[in-house]
């Protein structure tokens, strides 16, 4: 039975990663298990160089979302990209730095809008810009729920990855100085993206197996227990790190971006692992298990 | 290939609260259209909801116009729940931040941002009330068209037998970033929209929403069919279509192919028809191309104003009650119309077995809707 779905053409993209190899070294280096080490793997706000992947003018009017969107797409699924693939954005907060500018704007220069930045304030733009550019016709969306968007991404991903036709997922976020005026949920939302193709109806791959009340139903299952390796959110993480259970995050190269699934999803299959292995999420006071089988 | 029925739905717009105040609206040729004066913010005409939500309430606009929506059609969903919900909206609850932002940020006031900017209370707030009643919350954000999006995803998953059943809820508010943004790029009118008409000179923008309640095994005599829903990119320009229209003849023609039904058999087509120049140019010279049967044209956005990323759906709602009564409803004033053979000059009476509706938005993003009534 074909009910797996395999992901290729991974690239990830923050201030201190580039390449799949580089991630590789990391977790050789123990960063996705060791959460001694999260606290000084530090990203920077800033990602350099985005630009120069673009031949058009039309970069200078891109957001740092669009730029960014733009070159993991490339180093990505990008390379290997047919008509009929869709492209969605996972983006909790997409184009902030867009609404921050448009709000000043309003302050300082009395409801003026500069007309170039408008556009740059839908969510989807960033997917546009790549259509734009690569003159492609594929279909585009972006799903965007703030800090349920972890959640939304498990919603989605459950019944799209049982229609039999391939699809692209980005995921990740844009700095902003929005965030520094947040009261409720300080969070570090650091500039990092993930982009991937899913092939459904594979023999190989993840595979949703469903919501579990706690933490013990789930490990107590036959899946769990036979899992050779175990990815899991940060909460998560530290549970199962009290159960002396050996468990991976991918939390220090995403902080508290909302859609740290996304990333997870993929990390056994750039690392190449093979077995089984389960990718959790607590997510709305609910535990939701990956099955992954490489 | 299971079948994708509509067995409820409701609509919030400048038209009123739930189908029957709208279709009164419509057929009593209602102006709600808002003429600012000059002590207003913006000068322009725009189409605001009339409706006192619960104002001691700190909701955003958005998650009120979603909470009255899901209570208006409770009788019916809550019976199929738990369902999981297909959410749209594109400048959602902006306008709260706007708020925070021109009163607030120079005095260095920190504010729950990430909790209630744009429209991100709405999924807790429909928690609260609707416990596990609603599941499986996903919201597309593709400008205008959003809420298209929406009725695609749970389409395909219902007739793929993934899904049985679904709720659509979208949404969108005014805000002073739509209200500017759009008259930055000089697309606004100045007196108010004149949709499909020689004489129009843009946009006018407006809020609401809509709800929909979508299933294979229909619980009650379902109202409509969904029959076909696709999608695609212009790959063209930021905010202008492509002038050749190619793409949009593309989703068209896919659509009904999804549909199974031949041009012919399409007997009413509501128009994306914003009212700006090239959109309404352009989105006309599709229709002829591929259409050489003359279906009726119209567009909704001179009652309703653009409603941006809930304009799909509540589109998609006033029209199956538009047809359902017999009538196609043109604004009293129409001008001119940008051709006589397809556009009504007034209203007129008219039914439709299936019709199709365009939602194009931002970048060149296509999405066309073929539903078959069945009343």
């Amino acid at each position: 039975m074909n009910n797996y779905s395999m992901i290729t053409d991974i690239a990830y993209l923050n201030s201190n990663i580039r390449t799949i190899d580089e991630i590789k070294k990391l977790f050789h280096d123990g960063l996705f298990n060791d959460n001694l080490k999260w606290d000084d793997f530090k990203l920077s706000n800033e990602l350099t160089g985005l630009m120069d992947a673009i031949n058009s003018r039309k970069k200078y009017y891109m957001s740092k979302l669009s730029l960014a969107v733009y070159n993991i797409m490339e180093n990505g699924p990008g390379k290997n990209i047919q008509k009929e693939d869709e492209i969605y954005l996972f983006s909790g907060f997409t184009e902030i730095e867009t609404i921050s500018k448009i709000g000043n704007m309003f302050v300082e220069d009395n409801y003026s809008i500069n007309p170039a930045i408008f556009p740059n304030s839908v969510h989807h733009i960033s997917l546009c810009y790549y259509t734009i550019l690569k003159n492609i016709t594929n279909y585009c969306a972006a799903v965007t729920d703030g800090l349920n968007t972890n959640s939304s991404f498990i919603n989605f991903i459950k019944y799209r990855s049982k229609l039999k036709s391939n699809f692209i997922i980005i995921a990740g976020e844009e700095n902003s100085q929005f965030f520094n005026n947040e009261i409720k949920n300080v969070l570090n939302i650091v500039p990092s993206y993930v982009s991937y193709k899913i092939v459904p109806g594979s023999d190989r791959g993840f595979e949703y197996k469903g919501e579990y009340p706690s933490l013990d139903d789930l490990t107590n299952s036959d899946f769990f227990k036979d899992s050779k390796n175990v990815f899991a959110d940060k909460m998560t993480f530290f549970e199962l790190k009290n159960k002396n259970i050996k468990v991976f995050s991918e939390y220090p190269i995403v902080k508290d971006n909302p859609c740290g699934i996304a990333f997870r999803l993929a990390l056994p299959f750039c690392l190449e692992l093979k077995g089984s292995i389960s990718v959790i999420d607590k997510t709305d006071d609910k535990y939701h298990l990956f099955e992954v089988m490489i | 290939m299971r079948n994708v029925f509509i067995t409820g739905h409701s609509v919030i717009s400048s038209l009123g609260v739930d189908v029957e105040e709208s279709i009164n609206s419509l057929e009593t040729n209602k102006d709600t259209k808002y003429i600012p004066d000059k002590s207003n913010i913006f000068h322009k005409p725009y189409f605001p909801v009339n409706f006192n939500f619960d104002d001691k309430s700190d909701m955003t606009l958005c998650a009120k116009i979603a909470l009255k929506l899901l209570s208006l059609t409770e009788d019916q969903w809550l019976k199929l729940s738990p369902l999981p919900v297909f959410m749209a909206t594109s400048t959602g609850g902006i306008k709260e931040t706007e708020i925070v932002y021109t009163k607030n940020f120079n005095k260095g006031i920190k504010f729950d941002l990430a909790g209630r900017h744009y429209f991100y209370d709405v999924i807790p707030e429909i928690k609260k009330r609707y416990d596990d009643k609603l599941t499986g919350f996903m919201t597309f954000s593709t400008a205008c068209s959003s809420a298209g999006h929406s009725l695609m995803h749970a389409f395909n998953f219902i007739k793929n037998g993934i899904i049985n059943k679904a709720l659509i809820l979208a949404f969108d508010a005014l805000s002073i970033t739509t209200l500017y943004g759009f008259d930055s790029l000089k697309l606004v009118s100045e007196n108010g929209t004149m949709p499909l008409t020689v004489e129009r000179d843009g946009l006018s923008l407006g809020e609401g929403g809509a709800i929909m309640i979508l299933e294979s095994d229909p619980s009650v005599d379902p109202i409509a069919e969904v029959k076909g829903v696709f999608s695609n990119s212009d790959g063209y320009h930021i905010t202008s279509p492509h002038p050749d229209g190619k793409m949009q003849i593309e989703c068209i023609k896919k659509t009904l192919n999804i549909a199974g039904i031949y041009l012919e058999d399409i007997d009413y087509i509501n128009a994306h028809g914003t009212g700006t120049q090239t959109n309404d140019e352009i989105e006309m010279n599709v229709i002829k191309s591929i259409f050489n049967h003359k279906p009726s044209v119209s567009s909704l956005k001179g009652f309703i104003g653009h409603t941006v990323g809930s304009s799909a759906l509540i589109e998609l709602v006033l029209c199956i009650e538009m047809l359902k009564k017999g009538r196609i409803y043109q604004p009293l004033n129409i001008k001119t119309v940008l051709d006589e053979e397809l556009i009504p000059e007034k209203t007129i009476n008219k039914t439709a077995k299936y019709f199709l509706k365009n939602s194009f938005g931002f970048g060149g993003n296509n999405v066309s809707i073929v539903v078959k009534n069945l009343f």
